[in-house]
């Protein structure tokens, strides 16, 4: 059943991307165009932008304080948005501890919380993975033991992003009891500058610091951060699983890098080679496959079909397709791609060459796509399981 | 070409030796920072002109010693430029009757870098204009008026500039020669038998990284455990590694067939080179993307020793030039 789209959605959208180009400086969308790490206040500048129109909460109900958007607006939204060259906004906390508070914490929890994250005046990260604990996250071992009215978490996270920039975590600890290692699980929020926390970043192959280790040394959190019920933070991750399932394409930003590597084919005079052509309108089929698909799950869903876990195949196949547009360009580049400069990536010096400048280290950095977020991996665990019935 | 062929045992020693200096010579786990520059070291073991014949001056290994060497270099990642200075050089001096400078590039005493415009595919992606060599250069081998034309120049009229490639090794920025520096000539053929046995040291080089990238891996999901049990143990991770194994097989195969075609001279030798190399691109994407894969998170990690591998088969993915040249390539030289 197609989704039913009003002239006045529409508008919404229309009106929507019209002005956040306007906001857009040239400057940001060079940056974002020739992959050039941003800064936090680069980052959180733009994102204080959305947050003027109560957009950077863009997913959240009228009651949650949000926009309200109707599931057909959110995704008319995510489309204009994609095509932008514009930042990726943080999405710990709009997209996670700020839904988890809402329908788990306690008032006090959402009065102090909740208005943070809306207005972009709280950075946030998660500190889920662990060395032990990857994609068996049930493994988990930081403990945070009851003392008083306090918690003293003690272990280590990794694979944080942004941890560096962060003001709060949301964190899943063992609290301990139960009898699988589900049950023993916590959810449990931090604030960032409490002492024994401390950060090391950690370089990725392209040599970027997105990610850290953040150790916990007897680390004392008052019991009120506890977030729902001690051993039900298990319950909570499987929420957030859940949770915005069907954005997990990265469908409109796929769209807008082919844009941009046609007018990088174009501006080499090579639009008459064949094999890049069929490379191109390869890719660009199987982008439209993944962006009917993502509107299939939306329509099911507004019908009240609740399809959840065949979302996961939104996550495979926009990985993969987002990968294999890194790898078309890097092929573009060919030589061009071979230097290497920290300075042109951080954005300290100007670039000569904005293809070659970046297409090797995007590629390398792109690898995690199918890593994080659940692996890709796991992703096909779900759908074996839950849709395909085997076990 | 020579007809003679290394012996066994000179070939097993070259390796070992090869494999000793790949150790001493091993990047540093973490950031891609300048290289150190080891050519002096890599003058003196031999490896410069390694495979031109004994009667130009050269070491006589051929193309079987080329591959022996870039295998070990590969293993490691080492960050030295030996199928493009230490074998395609040397190789397009001979072949344009310079023996006297193949003897002093070999010594060392003259570092000759060459253009990316000699290098396969060249022009494909717009401006390339860079060169690539050891550090400090004296002279810059680069394309002259026409096909047949070679030109010799001075570093300090053709280099505007050095910058890093992304495994540390440098790259320099030319300028046109605006018809400076020395006319040599080589011709169509000439070029052809001097690129064989370079992109059979380059496909060495990839094909060593591969086999470093694969143990690593295979010893890794062997270690790793998650739900209870070695990743090695799930029968997907299994399968996915035979996989890899073949890949490596292939590359392995193809590589080793026409390193011994072109040593005996066989009609078939350029062509299989071209092939040889096509496949260890493919092969080489393979394993690298694999390896990161199936080791998680910390695969993405500069400190994994993972990384350098996989910046060596990316590198030379690019500096050789893309699958669909070689196959073009192929098509000629194989009808």
């Amino acid at each position: 059943m197609p989704l039913t789209i009003t002239a006045e959605d529409r508008a919404f959208a229309d009106e929507a991307g019209i002005w956040l180009r306007q906001q857009l400086s040239a400057d940001l969308a060079r940056k974002v165009r020739d992959n050039i790490r941003l800064s936090r206040d680069e980052l959180v500048g733009w994102q204080q932008v959305l947050a003027s129109r109560n957009w950077y909460a863009i997913g959240w109900s009228a009651e949650m304080g949000g926009p309200g958007l109707s599931p057909v607006r959110r995704y008319l939204f995510d489309r204009a948005y994609g095509a932008l060259p514009a930042p990726h906004p943080c999405q710990f906390g709009i997209s996670m501890a700020g839904p988890v508070i809402h329908q788990f914490g306690s008032a006090a929890q959402k009065q102090h919380h909740l208005p943070g994250i809306r207005e972009n005046r709280v950075f946030w990260c998660q500190g889920y993975s662990e060395p032990g604990a990857g994609s068996d996250l049930a493994a988990l071992a930081t403990s945070a033991r009851r003392d008083g009215g306090n918690y003293v978490v003690n272990g280590q996270k990794i694979w944080t992003t942004w941890a560096h920039w962060a003001d709060w975590m949301f964190c899943l600890v063992r609290t301990g009891g139960g009898t699988r290692p589900q049950e023993g699980i916590s959810f449990l929020l931090i604030d960032m500058k409490t002492p024994g926390i401390s950060i090391r970043p950690i370089h990725t192959l392209d040599g970027e610091a997105e990610f850290n280790e953040v150790f916990f040394d007897n680390v004392v959190v008052p019991a009120e951060n506890l977030v729902g019920d001690e051993g039900g933070g298990w319950g909570i991750a499987k929420f957030l699983l859940e949770y915005e399932r069907f954005s997990m394409s990265g469908s409109a930003r796929s769209r807008r890098i082919l844009g941009e590597i046609h007018e990088d084919v174009a501006e080499m005079g090579r639009q008459d080679d064949p094999h890049l052509q069929d490379r191109l309108t390869r890719l660009e089929i199987e982008l439209l496959a993944l962006e009917h698909m993502e509107l299939a799950l939306l329509e099911a869903d507004l019908a009240g079909a609740s399809p959840g876990a065949e979302a996961s195949r939104l996550k495979i196949r926009g990985t993969e397709i987002a990968q294999g547009l890194s790898r078309l360009r890097l092929d573009l580049a060919g030589r061009r791609a071979l230097l290497h400069d920290e300075d042109v990536l951080d954005g300290r010096a100007a670039g000569t060459d904005a293809l070659g400048d970046s297409a090797m280290p995007t590629w390398l950095n792109q690898r995690k796509l199918t890593i994080w977020g659940g692996s890709n991996e796991i992703q096909r665990m779900i759908l074996a399981k839950q849709v395909l019935n085997l076990r | 070409m020579s007809m003679t062929l290394p012996d066994a045992d000179d070939l097993r020693l070259l390796t070992d030796a090869v494999a000793r200096f790949a150790d001493r010579n091993a990047p540093e786990a973490g950031m891609p920072r300048p290289a150190a520059d080891i050519w002096p070291d890599l003058c003196e073991m031999g490896l410069v002109g390694l495979a031109l014949p004994a009667e130009t001056g050269g070491g006589g290994m051929g193309p079987l010693g080329a591959v022996a060497a870039g295998l070990q270099l590969g293993a490691r990642a080492v960050p030295v430029s030996f199928p493009l200075a230490g074998v395609l050089v040397p190789a397009l001096l001979a072949a344009a009757g310079r023996d006297d400078l193949v003897a002093a590039v070999m010594t060392g005493e003259t570092r000759v870098a060459i253009a990316s415009a000699l290098l396969p595919a060249a022009g494909s992606s717009g401006h390339d204009s860079l060169a690539f060599g050891p550090q400090r250069p004296d002279l810059v081998l680069c394309a002259g008026s026409n096909g047949a034309e070679l030109r010799l120049c001075a570093a300090s009229d053709v280099v505007s500039a050095t910058a890093m490639m992304a495994d540390g090794q440098p790259a320099f920025r030319l300028v046109p020669t605006g018809g400076a520096g020395e006319s040599l000539s080589v011709s169509a053929d000439g070029r052809e038998a001097a690129l064989s046995p370079a992109l059979l040291a380059a496909a060495a080089e990839t094909t060593g990284a591969m086999e470093s990238l694969f143990e690593a891996t295979l010893a890794y999901v062997k270690l790793r455990k998650q739900f209870g049990k070695a990743l090695g143990s799930f029968q997907t991770i299994q399968f996915r590694m035979v996989d890899l194994s073949i890949a490596l097989e292939e590359a392995r195969a193809l590589l080793n067939a026409a390193a011994q075609a072109l040593a005996i001279g066989a009609p078939d030798g350029p062509a299989l080179c071209r092939a040889a190399w096509v496949q260890s691109l493919w092969s080489g994407r393979k394993l690298a993307e694999e390896a990161i894969q199936l080791h998680g998170a910390i695969g993405m990690t500069a400190e994994c020793a993972i990384s350098h591998l996989v910046r060596r088969v990316m590198i030379n993915e690019a500096l050789f030039g893309p699958a669909e040249a070689h196959m073009a390539a192929y098509r000629r030289l194989a009808a």
